[in-house]
């Protein structure tokens, strides 16, 4: 089924966009979770959240892209939950690529909120937007989708060496952008 | 001020939606390709031993070798080792002289497609593999390697082109197979491949209708401006069982005196075609591929 023909259903308030969004995107929220969640019922009680996420936001929400939307919802909802699980429940995988980014600030103490989502988002959508496509689509299954390396380079047929220095060199391009900005980092 | 850790993860998650469908596009690919890549991997691994017999076959009775005589625009030689002969003169190479400074790949299609007119083959045409490496900046031919079958008179093709010329080894199958007579083990073999291979050939695209619709090959390349090489290759797939199980990010076209994308899916059920094949390009050394159907009226 059409993307516009499950929003119409969620629009309609009929319970078939729920089994429609399981058909179509069901695996790729599972991959989303699973990628941050590692117990299997954790992942699954995530899966259901996404669809009553998506439930209770279409409408108003009329998303361009449902499946960017959905990963969306699966993914933050993913995170909380992996916020408030205990340390030997997290995905390694999570803790290592969110501290591969973190090579990017050196300030990690201050909790102070002192930039808008609306600069962050410009900022990083621009920075993506000028680099390879490969090149970014890899910094975005690292650090979004949080694959492990070894995925990324089944998944692109590269070498490790040479998903780890696609990483590197983007984070180094993304720190010398942020800081052309005037991030102070 | 200073940029923090939450602001980092925070500016992460504001990643746009045409980026994340960009990367996660790419996984409906993998895992549809998966499902979609058993039959021709399956005629490869056909393919494979077909060749592997074959060869075993040549390599006793015919030093392969290719001798193409420089300055015609096409040059005719038969080979004349005395391995030849056990194949009764059923063997013949030409060389297609071409522009050394490059040529497209329509304009290559185009030469062979005419060398076939010139030499009679026959409308029954069948590609049983096929793999062309594309410069896409301006669409010209590095090299490639297509083999076909006419299924009237039983002639094996090989077209070997380069970035100059083109060498196109006729062979008739039929002689091909007698020889193996003189050795027992042998003809099983190659009986067995011939067994396969009829399978794998009845279920393969016609050369004809890909060259028409080969008109779509610049435009995949041109998609491709800022990679290097690509690599194009036709696999072919019988008639596909099921619409449903084609991921919609497989674009579809749909061949019918010209090539149109095809909108609404669901008029594909009630249409009549020939067959369908996937068009697979991917960009070489890195291999990022896309695949197109393209069904054929």
């Amino acid at each position: 089924m059409k993307d516009e023909d499950i929003i119409k259903l969620y629009f309609e308030r009929s319970e078939r966009a729920i089994k429609e969004t399981q058909l179509k995107y069901g695996r790729l929220c599972t991959y989303v979770i699973k990628n941050i969640l590692k117990d299997s019922s954790d992942v699954d009680e995530c899966v259901n959240d996404t669809y009553l996420g998506a439930w209770n936001s279409i409408p108003p929400s009329r998303p361009d892209v449902l499946s960017a939307y959905l990963s969306k919802i699966a993914r933050n909802l993913a995170l909380k939950k992996y916020e408030y699980l205990s340390a030997h429940k997290r995905n390694p995988e999570v803790l290592l690529s969110l501290s591969e980014l973190e090579d990017c600030v050196t300030d990690f103490a201050s909790s102070e909120i002192r930039y808008s989502d609306t600069d962050l988002s410009d900022f990083i959508n621009r920075f993506l937007r000028s680099q390879k496509q490969e090149n970014r689509m890899i910094f975005i299954r690292r650090y979004w989708y949080h694959d492990s390396i070894k995925e990324i380079c089944k998944r692109y047929s590269l070498s490790k060496s040479k998903v780890e220095s696609i990483l590197f060199r983007t984070r180094k391009r993304l720190k010398a952008a942020l800081e052309e900005e005037g991030y102070e980092i | 001020m200073k940029m923090n850790k939450e602001e980092l993860l925070r500016m992460i998650n504001q990643i746009d939606d045409d980026l994340l469908y960009e990367a996660a596009e790419e996984y409906h690919t993998s895992h549809f390709s998966s499902w979609k890549r058993v039959i021709p991997v399956a005629a490869c691994i056909t393919l494979l031993v077909l060749g592997a017999a074959v060869s075993v076959l040549r390599n006793i009775t015919v030093d392969r070798s290719h001798e193409g005589i420089e300055g015609t625009a096409i040059s005719e030689h038969k080979e004349n080792t005395e391995k030849e002969d056990t194949l009764n003169d059923s063997k013949k190479s030409y060389t297609i002289q071409m522009d050394s400074k490059g040529n497209t790949i329509n304009s290559v299609l185009d030469l062979i497609t005419a060398f076939f007119g010139e030499k009679g083959v026959s409308e029954e045409l069948v590609i049983q593999s096929m793999e062309i490496r594309l410069l896409p900046k301006d669409n010209t031919v590095l090299n490639g390697r297509i083999m076909l079958t006419d299924m009237e008179s039983f002639t094996d093709i090989t077209v070997s082109i380069s970035q100059n010329k083109v060498i196109i080894d006729m062979e008739d199958s039929n002689t091909t197979n007698s020889s193996s007579n003189e050795n027992d083990t042998l003809q099983e073999e190659t009986e067995t491949a011939q067994n396969i291979s009829y399978e794998a050939i009845i279920s393969r695209i016609n050369w004809y209708d890909f060259y028409k619709a080969a008109e779509y090959v610049p435009q995949i390349a041109s998609e491709f401006e800022d990679s290097q090489y690509m690599l194009v290759q036709a696999e072919l797939v019988a008639l596909l069982p099921d619409i449903d199980a084609i991921s919609e990010d497989i674009p579809i076209l749909i061949y019918d005196d010209e090539l149109k994308t095809v909108e609404n899916r669901e008029e594909l059920r009630d249409m009549s075609y020939s067959y369908a094949f996937f068009v697979r390009t991917s960009v070489t050394p890195d291999v990022i591929s896309r695949d197109f159907l393209v069904y054929v009226k």
